[in-house]
């Protein structure tokens, strides 16, 4: 509930950015990322979904903070709901939403790196 | 906690809960018994037969059958309709696209038991427009006012189109009772479901109006209470209370409705010259007083409700997303309006205990709740 009512780091960043839509609702997210030596510094989102799909957009850019780009791929739905404590069931959706778009852009800074 | 969502539920009215208190407490005893405080019970019961009856403009109490809610009621009239056994080659129901749950699940239901279930459809404000060729129509069921967007629609000139068709009519008049007037034998139909609790009576307490000629099945059988023609030990607490806020009501009732259009015009008229975006569904030209669905398109009702509750203000969404399962709402998508609207409706139902401060707190909060809601989503629209 925290992290929908005050949700961290919205917004967007001119660097590799991922999009991802939850089959569930049509709901999309945007997360990018600033990248400096193979880690991520900053990451933003933004999203017109419901509670679940901020709540999770925001913990996933808290995650992924901070966290070298090996380490951030390896993040999975399940390490959201974590990070929340626990999400209904029916809001799983917006957790692996969140977790795709986080995925994306970190592909795409990879793609970039290569 | 600022209350706008009278369409759910309205606070336990003080009057109501007074009469109720001795039945929950020394006086608690069986209507049906014959000892004295059974005979109390049951006197009980009879005078709050008599302040509904009144408040639906229904002149014969007996006509009066209480039921455990307004879902009950619904589902009685329809399915106690077709159980009935003769006039088999009359097979047919027809029901309004955006009737409650109560009616349409149960014309699904009955449709897998072998009824023809034809529906009137809506256009984008929500108004009846094409009724179906009558094909062997034994029973119509359409609303008197709709819980989301406060459609009203009239059942006068429905009932007469029954009669003609030899159709029997069916109204759910929840939303209706106690906001506008409400007059089964002027409106001419066969059966009219009530609830107390959108009245500021006690949930778990309804009644179903049958015409005295109509003939319908017992939904519930067994101890032949209320005539045979619903079984069950009778809620006299329930029941009491409905009476009371009924009687509360009648005379009051213009009044009223004046109070809640004043509180909601306000409401409405602020938030429309605050948002330029929002706008409002249904048919305002007829319209419950006390409601105002809005689409505030670009973010999701949900947030909107979650937020404002989190801001001290309790609202609903266009009944979308019920119990989590992200369904959209059947009215609005009877109503054919696109995902953006569905996804962003916002429901406001006033009360006459709601205050104009409410209001303006209430506005303001929105207004911080769509900007808020505006700057996460960034850029991004749903599609």
């Amino acid at each position: 509930m925290d992290h929908f009512l005050n949700p961290r780091n919205v917004g967007i960043l001119d660097g590799p950015t991922g999009t991802a839509e939850n089959s569930d609702c049509g709901d999309v997210a945007t997360i990018s990322l600033r990248i400096e030596e193979a880690k991520i510094v900053d990451a933003r989102f933004q999203t017109s979904g419901c509670s679940g799909a901020i709540a999770c957009c925001s913990a996933a850019t808290e995650l992924l903070r901070g966290s070298t780009l090996q380490e951030a791929s390896l993040m999975t739905r399940e390490d959201i709901v974590d990070y929340l404590d626990g999400l209904p069931s029916d809001k799983y959706g917006c957790a692996q939403m969140a977790a795709m778009a986080g995925l994306q852009a970190i592909h795409q800074a990879q793609g970039s790196e290569e | 906690m600022i209350y706008l969502d009278y369409n759910a539920s309205a606070p336990l009215n003080e009057a109501a809960k007074q009469a109720m208190l001795p039945f929950l407490g020394d006086h608690s005893a069986n209507a049906s018994s014959l000892h004295r405080l059974g005979r109390e019970a049951r006197k009980a019961v009879e005078k709050a037969r008599e302040q509904v009856a009144k408040l639906m403009g229904v002149v014969n109490p007996e006509n009066l059958v209480f039921t455990s809610g307004g879902t009950e009621s619904d589902v009685w009239a329809l399915r106690g309709v077709f159980e009935e056994k003769h006039n088999p080659e009359r097979n047919s129901l027809l029901v309004s696209s955006v009737e409650h749950p109560a009616v349409l699940d149960t014309a699904l239901w009955l449709a897998e038991q072998g009824i023809n279930v034809e529906y009137i459809e809506v256009d984008t404000k929500g108004c009846l427009y094409r009724l179906p060729v009558a094909n062997q129509t034994r029973l119509v069921s359409v609303m008197a006012a709709n819980n989301e967007t406060g459609n009203l629609y009239n059942l006068k000139s429905m009932a007469l189109w029954a009669r003609r068709e030899g159709a029997l009519i069916h109204t759910d008049a929840v939303q209706a009772l106690g906001k506008i007037p409400v007059d089964v034998d002027a409106w001419g139909v066969d059966f009219c479901s009530v609830s107390a609790h959108k009245i500021g009576g006690p949930q778990g307490v309804g009644a179903l109006y049958i015409h005295p000629e109509a003939t319908i099945a017992p939904l519930i059988t067994g101890g032949g209470q209320e005539s045979g023609r619903r079984s069950g030990t009778l809620n006299v607490a329930g029941i009491v209370g409905f009476g009371a806020v009924a009687e509360v009501i009648a005379p009051r009732l213009n009044e009223r409705s004046r109070t809640m259009a004043t509180l909601r015009d306000r409401l409405e008229s602020k938030i429309l010259a605050a948002l330029d975006t929002v706008h409002v569904l249904g048919d305002l030209e007829h319209r419950l007083p006390n409601t105002s669905l809005l689409a505030v398109p670009g973010i999701k009702g949900e947030a909107i409700v979650l937020e404002m509750d989190a801001a001290g203000v309790a609202i609903s969404t266009g009944s979308a997303c019920s119990s989590g399962t992200g369904e959209p709402s059947s009215v609005l998508t009877a109503m054919k309006l696109s995902n953006v609207k569905i996804q962003g409706a916002i429901r406001f139902s006033v009360g006459i205990e709601n205050t104009e401060e409410e209001m303006d707190q209430a506005v303001s909060a929105l207004i911080q709740t769509v900007e808020r809601l505006h700057t996460v989503a960034g850029q991004i629209t749903n599609v």
